[in-house]
């Protein structure tokens, strides 16, 4: 199912039937709900696995690979760095971001290491092979640390995904948690219909 | 053997002549109540002013007012009801048009009305009606702001205002004003059907606006009245 069609029951269930031409509870605003609920989906997902099986774990299907993420080098700190797609979710290492490669072609084959942030002041203190890279996110960023030149390098990453503007794609959830994504979306809009509009002009902030 | 066709009975005819009246018809129903209760001549040009002044009232009440409801702590308090009664009273005024829009602006066709609703010209996009005091949220906005895909516009003077500024086509869907009823005549008040224009109204409105053109005048009737009054005069050629 795409973003769209979701959207579309959406917003069908919301104006009680097919919306008139001046709705204006947008399919971008209700995009931006989804993003949130999919987040919160993808970690009832994860502490799930946990309870259930003891084992930590995220559906496959929340994983997306985004590649031909460049790279550029940060003059103050002399690491490297890429823009995310979204910031990761706060999931254990390994899990939000599963995966980070580069392109064959590039000739480095090999795949960095994730670290956490906190570890950064002891790697920088020890002594490392130079083939080796360690990345570590910082909110929407990728960086790296890495003997080898990056810049004008593209990385592949998979991770889970819950953002996009691209409301064409397909929703990269498993189908057993849309209705919970569409329960989380309607309670978020349940406030936005109860609460007045103020939609007279007279300078008075009603809210 | 049983007729299934229905007896013409004089109520039944009277249904079709109050449903089905031509702008003489009209006059002469209205020009006979005027008599009857004021006893006064109603002259045609305060007539063709009564009836294009009830016609205009019952179209504001038709897309104004038959939308208003209540739901939970919301009040929509205008629009149109589109369902097949209002919807087939207005479909003789509903109209489309594509608008050419320059600097953002485009200018309201001549004869519009009020509007239905407002798209990109190949109906692929909805473009939303956004409040003068609203528009600062919208372009600004960093969920929904104005793109191709999901434009607004506001109504500013005889004009509409668009955004995106790259937008240079829209597709109106509007009611336009009804054009002016006329009861014409020659000579001694001789009914002019050539010169006439009839009401523009689907026949099933009619007896709505001869209700408000009666009120207009100052004569306030009951249906009942009303019903007796046309037999009467149906009954007498008059």
């Amino acid at each position: 199912m795409t973003r769209k069609v979701f959207i579309e029951q959406i917003r069908r269930l919301y104006y009680g039937g097919v919306p008139n031409d001046d709705a204006n509870l947008s399919e971008k605003e209700v995009n931006a709900y989804i993003n949130e609920a999919m987040a919160y989906v993808a970690k009832v997902n994860y502490t799930d696995a946990i309870k259930l099986d003891g084992i930590e774990s995220v559906s496959d299907v929340f994983y997306l690979t985004f590649k031909n993420l460049s790279i550029t080098r940060d003059a103050d700190t002399g690491y490297y760095s890429l823009d995310l797609p979204q910031v990761p979710l706060g999931l254990a290492r390994g899990y939000g971001i599963s995966t980070v490669t580069f392109p064959t072609s590039t000739g480095l084959a090999k795949s960095p290491i994730p670290i956490s942030v906190r570890e950064l002041d002891y790697l920088d203190a020890v002594k490392q092979p130079p083939s080796k890279i360690f990345y570590w996110p910082e909110g929407k960023k990728l960086w790296f640390k890495s003997y080898v030149n990056l810049v004008g390098k593209s990385a592949i990453v998979r991770m889970v995904s819950t953002e996009t503007s691209d409301l064409d794609a397909e929703l990269n959830v498993p189908q057993e948690y849309i209705p919970d994504i569409m329960n989380l979306v309607l309670n978020y809009l349940k406030v936005r219909k109860a609460t007045l509009e103020d939609s007279v002009n007279d300078g008075v902030d009603k809210a | 053997m049983v007729s299934l066709v229905m007896p013409c009975h004089s109520w039944w005819g009277f249904f079709v002549y109050i449903c089905n009246m031509n702008i003489n018809e009209i006059y002469k129903l209205v020009s006979y109540m005027v008599d009857k209760y004021q006893g006064t001549y109603l002259a045609p040009d305060d007539f063709n002013m009564a009836v294009n002044a009830a016609q205009r009232q019952y179209l504001n009440f038709l897309t104004g007012e038959t939308a208003e409801f209540n739901q939970g702590t919301r009040r929509a308090p205008g629009g149109f009801s589109n369902d097949v009664t209002t919807g087939g009273s207005l479909s003789n005024f509903l109209k489309e048009g594509n608008l050419t829009i320059t600097s953002q602006l485009a200018a309201q066709p001549a004869d519009f009305y009020k509007i239905s609703a407002m798209r990109t010209t190949d109906d692929d996009y909805a473009i939303r009606r956004v409040g003068a005091d609203k528009i600062y949220a919208y372009v600004s906005n960093p969920i929904d702001n104005p793109t191709n895909t999901d434009p607004i516009y506001t109504e500013i003077g005889s004009n509409f205002k668009f955004w995106p500024s790259t937008l240079s086509t829209a597709k109106i869907i509007y009611f336009k004003k009804p054009a002016d009823a006329k009861w014409a005549y020659t000579g001694d008040l001789v009914y002019d059907v050539a010169n006439s224009v009839q009401l523009e109204w689907p026949e099933n409105d009619h007896m709505d606006i001869v209700y408000r053109t009666l009120g207009i005048i100052g004569i306030n009737l009951k249906d009942g009245d009303l019903i007796r009054i046309s037999q009467t005069v149906k009954n007498d050629g008059q």
